[in-house]
């Protein structure tokens, strides 16, 4: 078999990086040793070779293993995400829109099986059904105690189907609620919907408004991980405003190198 | 103590919370990775930025890390990642001739304070003319030291395709360095 000159070339830089079986060294030791061509070609690569490894080492500057520290101490100090607070485990209330969910679903797998036979009268009982669990819900975001809003919250990001006044009440929750912990399971409700184009919007103009950094971090990651452009203004703004904790900026400027 | 701790070790302990094991690693790692940068975009700031990025998706992205994986693999994935987003950034990454020349030019200027001697920075000229994943590899293979296995997994390929590339990026690189020196 003839070989080109390239598959020459690679076998001798195979032969110098000890990548050849016994057979294939002596090939190339025969042909280096026969033909002045590749000899040139091995002595040439030889001292290319030599160059690498005798490359100088570069320090990198010592204030980086501060800023790493740094880093560290504050991903130390953050908090561990919300864990989803279960809606079931308490009040009347709460029965009453798990068993109307319940009751819901049950309509619904009902509806499809027995489709052709379905009346107009059934057809408007789990819509009555559905109003009223979706009242239910709304209401409770306007509750007087936290619990109770976390709970509609939490309950709203047990449905399936998302109704569009529902998204509407998370929304002004995110932006409007005296409580963080609310605030952040609305944000993690309304993200499952972050396909939605009001909803995207929503969440590119509460970066402006927000002013707890847990919520100000879980919406950075949130748009970026959307690979949300419109979100980098805001997030330049917030990068550069003084105001802004630190550990916010931080993750504002990670935000703008990721998105840009 | 910590020299007997695998990076493995030490990376599954930072993935399960122990956070202080990353400054090991950071230890470990941070002068491979800022070699590699700085002399994959011959510019020391940007050099020192990515590796700080790296760290900081070290942190981030540490749920990835899967049990029987190579440290070494992993975090170099994640430095070509960081690299490509850079170059996608500024969108260097093309080998035109006309980009190239100017960023040639952008090596010469830079590599007084990289390279020690002639050769040296006719050797990161000659790096700046092949196509860039040739580039890469010869860093990670020859400059870094990475087994073929590793840079494999990196590249998510075989370890006789990895070889291949090497052996055909050492002989671009001659024919390039050797050109410019008769120059």
């Amino acid at each position: 078999m003839i070989m080109k000159d390239q598959d020459i070339a690679e076998k001798i830089a195979a032969y110098l990086s000890g990548d050849l079986s016994k057979h294939e060294v002596y090939e190339v030791e025969t042909l280096i040793s026969e033909n002045q061509k590749w000899k040139n070609e091995h002595e040439d690569q030889e001292k290319l070779l030599t160059l690498m490894d005798s490359v100088s080492c570069l320090e990198p500057p010592a204030r980086m293993k501060n800023d790493f520290e740094k880093m560290l101490l504050k991903e130390n100090q953050r908090p561990e995400p919300l864990k989803r607070v279960r809606y079931w485990n308490s009040s009347k209330l709460w029965w009453q829109v798990a068993a109307s969910l319940a009751i819901l679903a049950l309509g619904y797998f009902i509806g499809i099986s027995i489709h052709k036979n379905t009346t107009n009268d059934q057809i408007l009982a789990l819509q009555k059904e559905m109003n009223a669990t979706k009242q239910l819900v709304i209401t409770s975001l306007k509750a007087e105690s936290a619990s109770a809003r976390l709970k509609a919250v939490n309950t709203s990001n047990e449905m399936k189907m998302m109704d569009e006044d529902i998204l509407i009440a998370l929304i002004n929750t995110l932006n409007t609620d005296k409580n963080v912990n609310v605030r952040i399971a609305s944000l993690e409700a309304l993200s499952q919907f972050a396909d939605q184009e009001h909803v995207r919007k929503a969440l590119i103009e509460s970066l402006s408004t927000q002013n707890e950094p847990t919520i100000q971090i879980v919406l950075i990651h949130l748009l970026v991980q959307l690979n949300e452009k419109r979100a980098l203004a805001p997030l330049e703004k917030m990068m550069n405003d003084k105001n802004t904790m630190e550990t916010v900026r931080d993750e504002a400027s990670f935000g703008v190198f990721k998105l840009s | 103590m910590e020299l007997t701790q695998t990076d493995e070790s030490l990376m599954l302990a930072v993935k399960n919370g122990n956070l202080s094991k990353a400054s090991i690693l950071f230890d470990r790692y941070n002068k491979h990775l800022y070699n590699f940068f700085v002399k994959i975009t011959m510019d020391r700031e940007v050099g020192e930025d990515l590796t700080q990025n790296v760290f900081l998706r070290m942190i981030k992205y540490k749920h990835t890390f899967q049990k029987g994986s190579t440290f070494k693999s992993w975090i170099f994935r994640i430095a070509r990642n960081a690299q490509a987003d850079y170059y996608r950034k500024r969108e260097k990454m093309q080998t035109k001739d006309v980009e190239l020349n100017t960023f040639a030019s952008d090596v010469l200027v830079k590599e007084d304070e990289l390279a020690k001697s002639e050769q040296e920075k006719l050797l990161y000229i000659a790096l700046f003319r092949l196509k860039a994943e040739q580039r890469e590899i010869i860093l990670l293979s020859k400059f870094e030291k990475l087994k073929y296995e590793d840079i494999a997994t990196i590249y998510d390929t075989s370890i006789s395709a990895i070889k291949t590339r090497v052996h055909r990026a050492i002989g671009d690189l001659k024919k390039v360095f050797f050109e410019l020196e008769k120059i």
